[in-house]
This record gives structure tokens, C-alpha cells and sequence, in this order.
């Protein structure tokens, strides 16, 4: 069965030397591609590497294909851009300023199926905001039904919406719609605020 | 079946073969197919019809339920790919070799002899694909087995995958005195054999060990060894040896030799079609012209064989030194970033320590889209390739 690995960014130059990094050396079976936009992502993709801006833009729109995710960053990123990008179905997370190394062998990682430390992250990071936010607030439901309390809850247990969606048995595309039906219902914009009010209303 | 395409070989051959198909169709018993199903299938091998051969050594493998003889049937198939350098298909061929071969219990003479062999072969064919993890689990069961093996030609097998191996551990760079006395035992077996080719190979092999230490005029002593038992007999092995005297001479800055050398295998590698060698000596050329200054010629070349070093070869340094130098007379260092990048591939042979510093550098700004001082980088990654002999 043949691997399809399509590269999304927005950095023209980045994006070939990547494509010819992977073909140097991959298999028979990896076909490799560079989409020129969010809307030429082919839903056929089995990987997909993108940086910040360019995963956002996809995210945001209803582009955003079923499968693994590779996040190409250059610079440190802050916690909540983390874990927003890591809620929104990111796999794994590889720095390219020292080339190419990094991101090949959490490609290789993902392919074969092998565990990230993204996910250990993203426990870190919702520890850390854990041990911030320690004094609970009076209990509100803010109106959830017991579907959407479940997912929120399995939010802040630092699941992103794939595996959320493989927990409650539900499709990728039902579990992004209840979050969103959240969102509106705890009034707030991002993932990351979403876990902190589960936090606070201490779901577990 | 073989009256086809058998008109470009030489007439005893075409007989041989005909003699052999006829043989094959008057077999009366299953054995006695077998037989001559296999000596038919050795033959087209032998002439070069590949295709043809792994046709009967599949038709073989699919008659046989015995573990086995289907790991042998799987490993000519291998062997026929690797004949034809279609190396993926030999790396995929060579894992179901193995496959088949781990499910026999490997205790008789006749199994542990043919593990043996695949495993010597699976080497090579990763090797080539650039997989090393593989190639070192090989030479791992290879070192266990060698004990039970007493034909030389094997042993001498074994010596060729493990010097396979430590160019790939340390990424064809400063290879351990370990690997110069082993290229130097593989040599002394190799000799004790009558074949030229394997004797050269062997000696090639001291050279490239030699090379990648930078140990220069050693190496060129042992590569004019290997031409002269070669004589002009074997173009393939001639442009390996002319390629890497080329290289030597480049990185001891010898323009006029390392023109010499690199026109002399552009020579071979046209007549016989290799496109690896030709790309190579490309790229030697192109430094020979950025050396002179001639930035035209030197983009030109070495834009032509990267564009197929890229995808080929471990060497593709060798076009990129030149080029990021006809780029920074043109102040394209975005573009330039493209190839620094490149050369920092985990596969790829590794470079000085302090040359690869000074690309991490760049990498780093040029990644991070900081154009202010890419220049200056540029210009302190040619300069220190240049002083350590990798420009």
C-alpha cells in the first residue's frame, strides 16, 4: 500500500528541501507532495506536515484530513499554542532549524506507529495549568448534555479530538461539531480554554 | 520461450539457451523440471535476461511448500534485481528471503549456508536503500553464523557486508582503525581467490576506507592497484576506482588531476549508461569550474548532477559546495538555503564537525526566515569547506 505524505507550508523553499529529504532515502511505497494551499490537501493523505500558520488556517477551515499530523516548527512555542495545536489533532512535533533530521525520525515514528513524547506534552502542559488553577469555582454546567460533559472531560484528560472520536465511538467530524457546540456553550474560543474551564469544573 | 529477445547475445550463448529450453520441455519427471527449470533460470540470469529468470524462479517458489527451497528461490530473485540495480525491489525481495528462511528451524549445514548467503545479500540490497538499521541486524546474524561457514567465496562475502556496514555506522566519515585492519584481512581472503573482480573489489574497498579517513595518498595507491588487476576489463569497477581517484584529488585540491579523472570516467559512464558516475564526476567538474572561477559552467554542472545525486547517491555534497558558492556570487542565499538545509540529512555522508556547525548556523536563520546575516554564513560555510577539503 503506497504512503502518501503531503507537505503544507507556507515557506516555498522549506517546504521542497523537506519533499526532497524524505524522498532521499524513503521507501518505494512513500509518494511525497507539496500542496499549494489548505484547499489541496488531499483527503487520500496519510501524513501531513505543516507549520503553525499554515495547520490553523486548515484547522479553521473544514479542510482538515483524517490523519496523522506532523507539526514543523522553527522557534520554542508557548504552552497555549501547544496545546491548541496538540487538541486540534497534531501527533507530533519536530524543529526543523537544525534540518531535516528531527522531523524524519518522528516521521519514520509515526508511520510505524511508535508513541511520541508530543502526547507526554501535552500532560505537562495540562499539569502545569492544573497546578495553577487549583482553587475550584461553583459548579455550573453551563447547559451540557451528558455527551458533551463526557467529551469535555476527555478533553482535559489530554485526549486530541482523533482519539476522542475513537473513545466515544463517534466520527472525527460529530466529535469537532460537539466541541464546538461547547465552545458556544462555555463561551470561550480555543481548546486550551475549554480544558481550563473543564478544569475548573472539576468534570472528573 | 527464450527465442525472443536472445538475438543480441553472442551465438554460443543463444545455443546454450536453446539447449537448455529444449531440455526443460523433454523433462519427463517433476525433479527432472525442477532441474532444468533452474539451470534455464541460472542461464537467463547469466545473459543478462532477468526478467525472464525471476519468472521461473517465482514459477519455482510457487510449486514448493518447503520453507527452504523457497528462501533460495527468493534469494536469486533478490540476486537478479540486485544484477539489474534495481535496488528496492531487491531490499522488498530480500526481507521475504529472510522471512521465509526464519521459519525453518536453521540448525542443518544446508539452512545455516543459505541464511548465510541472504543474509550477505540482504546487506547489499539495503545497503543501497540506505537502510542501516537493517544492514547492522544482518551483520550481527552474519558474525554469529560465520563460524559454520567454510567456503572462502562466502567468508569473503562476509567481510565485503561488514565493510558495507561500518561505511554506513559512521556515514563514509572518519572510519575506525577497526574498519582499515578488517578492509585489510577482507583483502588478504579476497587475494587468495583467482577472481580479478573479487580481488579488485577487495581492494577498492581498503581505498575507500582509506578515503573517508582522509588518508588520501594511501587510498590512491590502493585504488591504482585495483586498475591495474583490472586492466580494462571491467568498465563498471573502472568508473568506481576513477571516480573516487577524482574525488581524492579534489579534496587535496588538485584541480588538473581531478579534471583529469572526472573526464576519464564522463568517458565510461556515457558509453556504458551509468548514471551515478557520471553524475558524480559532473559534480567534480563543477568544482573544477567554480575553482576557476567560471560561474556559469560551474552552476550549470553542478545543478545537473545534484538533480540526480539527490535522489541517488550519499555523495551529493559534491554538487552542493560548488553550487552554494555560484549562488552567493549571485546573492541568492534563500535559494542556497535549500541545499544547506539538504546537507544536514541524517542519511547523507556526514561532514567535519565544524563545517556542519557552520551549516547548523545558517540553517538555523534561514529557517527561522532571519535574512540579515545569511550572507556572512554563506560565506563562513564555503570558507571552512574549503579549509577542511569538502568544498
Amino acid at each position: 500500500m503506497n504512503i502518501l505524505i503531503t507537505i503544507l507550508h507556507e515557506n516555498r523553499a522549506i517546504a521542497e528541501t523537506l519533499k526532497w529529504s524524505i524522498e532521499f532515502a524513503a521507501e518505494k511505497n512513500t509518494i511525497c507532495e507539496i500542496a499549494a494551499d489548505e484547499e489541496t490537501v488531499r483527503t487520500e493523505t496519510n501524513l501531513l506536515l505543516a507549520d503553525l500558520v499554515s495547520f490553523n488556517s486548515l484547522y479553521q477551515q473544514e479542510h482538515q484530513p483524517g490523519c496523522l499530523v506532523l507539526l514543523l516548527t522553527t522557534n520554542i512555542i508557548d504552552d497555549l499554542q501547544l496545546a491548541e495545536a496538540l487538541y486540534a489533532g497534531i501527533d507530533a512535533i519536530a524543529d526543523i532549524s537544525e534540518g531535516p533530521g528531527i522531523a524524519l525520525a518522528k516521521i519514520k515514528n509515526l508511520l510505524e506507529n511508535k508513541p511520541d513524547e508530543t502526547q507526554q506534552l501535552l500532560l505537562k502542559v495540562i499539569q502545569s495549568i492544573r497546578g495553577k488553577d487549583k482553587k475550584p469555582i461553583p459548579y455550573t454546567d453551563y447547559g451540557l448534555t451528558r455527551k458533551e460533559k463526557d467529551i469535555l472531560k476527555l478533553l482535559s484528560e489530554a485526549n486530541p479530538v482523533k482519539q476522542i472520536a475513537h473513545l466515544t465511538n463517534t466520527s472525527y467530524e460529530t466529535v469537532r461539531t460537539h466541541v464546538k457546540n461547547i465552545y458556544k456553550k462555555i463561551g470561550v474560543a480555543s481548546s486550551s480554554e475549554a480544558v481550563i474551564k473543564a478544569i475548573k469544573m472539576d468534570l472528573t | 520461450m527464450i527465442n525472443t529477445g536472445i538475438s543480441h547475445l553472442q551465438t554460443s550463448d543463444q545455443e546454450q539457451l536453446r539447449i537448455a529450453d529444449k531440455r526443460l520441455a523433454a523433462a519427463k519427471t517433476p525433479a527432472e523440471k525442477i532441474k532444468q527449470k533452474e539451470i534455464l533460470a541460472d542461464l537467463l540470469e547469466q545473459n543478462g535476461l532477468h526478467d525472464e529468470s525471476r519468472i521461473l524462479w517465482n514459477e519455482l517458489v510457487q510449486t514448493h511448500q518447503d520453507n527452504l527451497y523457497q528462501a533460495m528461490c527468493l534469494r536469486k530473485m533478490t540476486q537478479s534485481f540486485l544484477n539489474q540495480r534495481d535496488h528496492e525491489s531487491a531490499a522488498a525481495k530480500a526481507e521475504l528471503a529472510l522471512k521465509m528462511i526464519r521459519q525453518t528451524s536453521i540448525t542443518s549445514q544446508e539452512e545455516k549456508t543459505e541464511y548465510f548467503q541472504i543474509l550477505n545479500q540482504s546487506c547489499f540490497a539495503f545497503y543501497f536503500c540506505l537502510q542501516p538499521d537493517k544492514v547492522e541486524a544482518c551483520v550481527k546474524d552474519l558474525r554469529k553464523l560465520l563460524s559454520s561457514v567454510n567456503d572462502v567465496a562466502q567468508q569473503i562475502d562476509f567481510y565485503f557486508s561488514v565493510s558495507l556496514y561500518f561505511l554506513m555506522k559512521y556515514r563514509w566519515y572518519q572510519l575506525p582503525e577497526e574498519a582499515v585492519s578488517h578492509s585489510q584481512f577482507y583483502m588478504h581472503l579476497a587475494k587468495q581467490s583467482d577472481d580479478p573482480t573479487t580481488i579488485a573489489m577487495a581492494v577498492t574497498g581498503c581505498g575507500f576506507v582509506h578515503l573517508w579517513r582522509e588518508e588520501i595518498t594511501e587510498s590512491r595507491k590502493f585504488f591504482t592497484e585495483a586498475i591495474e588487476i583490472l586492466g580494462e576489463k571491467n568498465y563498471g569497477f573502472l568508473m568506481i576506482c576513477y571516480t573516487y581517484m577524482g574525488i581524492g584529488y579534489r579534496m587535496q585540491n588538485n584541480v588538473s588531476m581531478t579534471e583529469l579523472w572526472s573526464k576519464m570516467t564522463i568517458e565510461k559512464a556515457e558509453k556504458t549508461g551509468n548514471k551515478v558516475y557520471l553524475a558524480i564526476s559532473n559534480a567534480n567538474m563543477s568544482w573544477v569550474y567554480a575553482t576557476r572561477k567560471n560561474w556559469l559552467y560551474a552552476e550549470d554542472y553542478a545543478r545537473k548532477s545534484f538533480d540526480f545525486l539527490m535522489k541517488a547517491s550519499v555523495l551529493y555534497y559534491l554538487s552542493i559546495f560548488p553550487l552554494l558558492d555560484a549562488l552567493l556570487q549571485k546573492n541568492n542565499t534563500n535559494e542556497a538555503g535549500k541545499y544547506v538545509f539538504f546537507l544536514l540529512h541524517p542519511k547523507a555522508k556526514k561532514l567535519p564537525l565544524l563545517l556542519t556547525e557552520k551549516i547548523k548556523t545558517f540553517t538555523s536563520e534561514w529557517a527561522n526566515d532571519h535574512t540579515t546575516e545569511l550572507n556572512e554564513l554563506l560565506h563562513a560555510i564555503i570558507d571552512e569547506a574549503k579549509t577542511s577539503g569538502y568544498y
